[in-house]
């Protein structure tokens, strides 16, 4: 399982979240650590930087982790949780460029195989999600 | 520079201006975004102001860095990263100790490390209908070097704020409106703006 990236579901929905990471779950058979966030504290919409810092400690894993996010403020937020962590872990950190959904489901069968982070981006990127 | 009671009046002016147009940034988000503009501006303002009491005066760097980290964690989205960031940023290219003296060139250096993080963050540039279309201008007013009075510096924001209502969004979710987005006043740039000219009219009160 340490072979493996983890994977970070950021949505502006609690229930989007973690109804992907559940997809995720799934597929992965478990062979890979998936953490989700998303709404805010009054159970509507939003993103917030310390959620996603909680979600990255919860999937972390040494080979890298993947988060996945929906509308651009999730992204701005994900940059600002990325920053919060020390340089050569942040460096193992990144915001994937690829749908919520689709790329999430991609990377979970990717990421079994034990590819790399930097594989998994590029690949994600020759699909063309 | 402005430290101590100063400094501390200049805030909760801030901060209260903010909470003030809660309904307001509301009702322009709602035409070109989500409407919660001024629900979650006035949420991270009002943090500011519970903790008002709590924060070293003595060094600007200190309070800029207080008000960035509340921002981020009270508002949320979108605003809290980018006000967070610029207000963190701020702080961050500031002195720490309460014991140098922080001049206009300096604060201005500190503005742009500030300005210079939200176009990193969201991506973005002038002209794009977004809080830079005030925040860029203002700081190449202070960086011109001209002599400026704080009703100038004040009256200019709120010109550049009214300048994006006839552009086109071309970031955050305004932009899925397209050419619907034109017309209406962009909800970060009014926010930018007052902030900015409740700063100036603070320190004129002072």
């Amino acid at each position: 399982m340490n072979d493996n990236i983890g994977i970070v579901v950021v949505s502006h929905s609690a229930h989007v979240a973690q109804s992907v990471a559940a997809m995720s779950h799934e597929m992965s058979g478990g062979r890979i650590k998936i953490s989700h966030c998303g709404g805010n504290d009054e159970g509507g919409l939003g993103s917030h930087v310390g959620d996603i810092i909680r979600a990255i400690g919860d999937a972390w894993s040494d080979q890298g982790v993947a988060i996945f996010v929906d509308l651009g403020s999730t992204e701005m937020n994900s940059k600002l949780a990325i920053d919060s962590f020390e340089k050569d872990k942040a460096g193992k950190i990144a915001v994937m460029n690829a749908p919520l959904v689709e790329g999430v489901i991609t990377a979970t069968s990717i990421a079994t195989d034990g590819e790399s982070l930097k594989e998994i981006q590029q690949m994600l990127k020759n699909m063309g999600l | 520079m402005i430290r101590g009671e100063a400094l501390k009046y200049v805030l909760q002016y801030v901060a209260r201006a903010v909470v003030e147009i809660e309904q307001e940034l509301n009702a322009l988000d709602r035409a070109i975004g989500d409407g919660d503009h001024g629900c979650n501006m006035s949420r991270g303002f009002r943090s500011v102001l519970d903790q008002a009491d709590q924060v070293n005066y003595g060094s600007l760097s200190v309070v800029m860095t207080f008000v960035g980290r509340t921002l981020m964690s009270r508002i949320g989205g979108a605003s809290g990263a980018l006000y967070g960031s610029l207000f963190v940023h701020m702080g961050n290219a500031l002195p720490e100790e309460a014991e140098t003296e922080v001049n206009f060139d300096s604060f201005v250096l500190a503005f742009e490390s500030g300005v210079d993080a939200l176009k990193e963050l969201g991506g973005s540039d002038i002209n794009q209908k977004t809080m830079l279309d005030v925040m860029i201008p203002v700081l190449n007013l202070l960086k011109s070097g001209q002599n400026l009075s704080l009703t100038t510096v004040a009256e200019f924001a709120e010109l550049q704020s009214r300048s994006t209502i006839e552009m086109r969004a071309e970031k955050g979710r305004a932009s899925f409106l397209g050419d619907r987005s034109i017309g209406h006043l962009d909800p970060g740039a009014r926010s930018s703006q007052l902030i900015i000219s409740s700063i100036c009219k603070a320190l004129t009160l002072i």
